[in-house]
């Protein structure tokens, strides 16, 4: 059922993308006359995650910690390609005192699109209606201790452990969220994701608990994010073009 | 702040049950031995008690089957921290008979007798640790090699299937032999 669900996320996102490609081009209807705007660099936004800062400098147990920093090229104010670079860390123990324990870095990069106009009633706008696509990725150790192993009817008990395993794990993630400029480039705003790993766990395979940038990886289960941002965005003075200037359209 | 799913990962949802399967056959019912009028006409035992048996201790909390008709098949748990099971079966049968009628000449009486059989099962295998997940653990699944029996009632015994995981499908099978008592009937 859940590759079923995975091919319908994903044909739902690439219609949309497709729907906006295409209300792009309605709404420019070029003529003669008409010219083609120039892709242009208007500024670089740098933006992390609040929440989860919080909750791992307030939460008493500290066995979660995520930090992470993205770096996000506003182009033209409707495509932003995004790269984001974090650390995770997590120690999580069970009843039977049994734990899995990991640290490592995740990036993720992909490509915002931006749903709202960058005028609204006449008058320029920074606010920001995002929908995106990402590809993540880790490559990171992982420890699992003292799994007890018991025998209830022969009798005896052992523990079993497994250390420093070594894993690197993709998965894609697909992003909605909204940016409010609530001082000059100063930006607020939250993100939700819905992330799916590219790969099964395999039968029988030691595979993590936790991924980081992922999250909890219980088999067959996408994760879900919500991420309260804060952001400021670097204008470039001088425009940089990305395709010749004005493009006169015959 | 990474939610993880509606789901609570903190619970083990799977099969951790690791159990030898160990169907039951009878000999005569396979070789199609039984005709005649003064066979055994018909067998099933009333009850089979197996007890597990290691380095001269007998664990109690064995199983009893008591009185289960057509018993097909028993389920046993092999020593995870070891690589041979003993197991120690015993059968209480009943079993119908036609003899003569010492009272009425020419007359045929069907008689019910009641006996006792004890055999030893020992398994030999190699384990395996099998990694389920963090919430659930590992489990030990078991490899089978040889299997052995006492010929007091269990005529033989054969390897159906040597993987004993959490599929629970048929490992070994067991035939009897009910001639067995028979002849220490008469």
């Amino acid at each position: 059922m859940y590759p079923y669900l995975k091919n319908i996320t994903l044909t739902i996102i690439g219609l949309l993308i497709y729907q906006y490609i295409v209300a792009q081009q309605t709404n420019s209807k070029p003529s003669n006359t008409q010219t083609k705007q120039a892709l242009e660099i208007k500024g670089i936004r740098i933006e992390t995650d609040l929440g989860s800062m919080l909750y791992s400098a307030l939460s008493t147990t500290k066995t979660t910690n995520n930090q992470q920093l993205g770096c996000i090229i506003n182009i033209s104010n409707k495509f932003y390609p995004t790269f984001e670079i974090g650390r995770s860390s997590t120690l999580k123990m069970m009843n039977d005192n049994s734990s899995f324990s990991t640290n490592g870095i995740y990036e993720k990069f992909g490509l915002d699109f931006r749903l709202n106009k960058p005028t609204e009633g006449g008058k320029p706008s920074n606010n920001l209606i995002l929908l995106g696509l990402k590809l993540g990725m880790s490559s990171f150790n992982y420890s699992i201790k003292d799994l007890k192993l018991k025998d209830e009817y022969w009798g005896g008990e052992s523990n079993i452990n497994y250390l420093d395993q070594q894993t690197n794990k993709y998965w894609f993630e697909i992003t909605g969220g909204i940016r409010v400029e609530v001082l000059k480039n100063t930006y607020i705003g939250w993100s939700v994701r819905y992330k799916s790993l590219l790969s099964t766990n395999e039968n029988g395979s030691v595979y993590a608990w936790y991924i980081p940038g992922f999250g909890v990886n219980v088999k067959e289960t996408p994760s879900w994010e919500f991420n309260y941002m804060i952001a400021y965005q670097f204008n470039i003075p001088k425009r940089i073009n990305l395709v010749d200037k004005k493009t006169k359209i015959n | 702040m990474i939610i993880s799913s509606c789901s609570n990962s903190d619970v083990c949802t799977q099969n951790k049950s690791v159990i030898s399967k160990i169907g039951f056959y009878n000999i005569l019912d396979t070789k199609k031995k039984i005709t005649g009028s003064d066979s055994i006409l018909t067998y099933s035992p009333d009850s089979i008690t197996i007890i597990g048996y290691r380095n001269d201790t007998i664990f109690t909390f064995g199983k009893t089957y008591y009185k289960t008709p057509k018993l097909s098949f028993v389920s046993l748990p092999l020593n995870k921290f070891d690589t041979v099971s003993k197991f120690i079966v015993t059968f209480q049968s009943s079993y119908t008979k036609k003899e003569p009628d010492p009272s009425k000449k020419e007359s045929i009486i069907t008689k019910t007798y009641q006996t006792t059989k004890t055999d030893t099962i020992t398994i030999h295998y190699m384990n395996e640790d099998y990694y389920l997940s963090f919430e659930c653990g590992c489990i030990k699944t078991h490899s089978l090699t040889k299997v052995t029996t006492t010929g007091h009632f269990i005529d033989s015994v054969s390897i159906a299937l040597n993987k004993v995981n959490t599929q629970y499908n048929e490992n070994i099978k067991l035939y009897t032999d009910s001639t067995h008592i028979k002849a220490q009937v008469k």
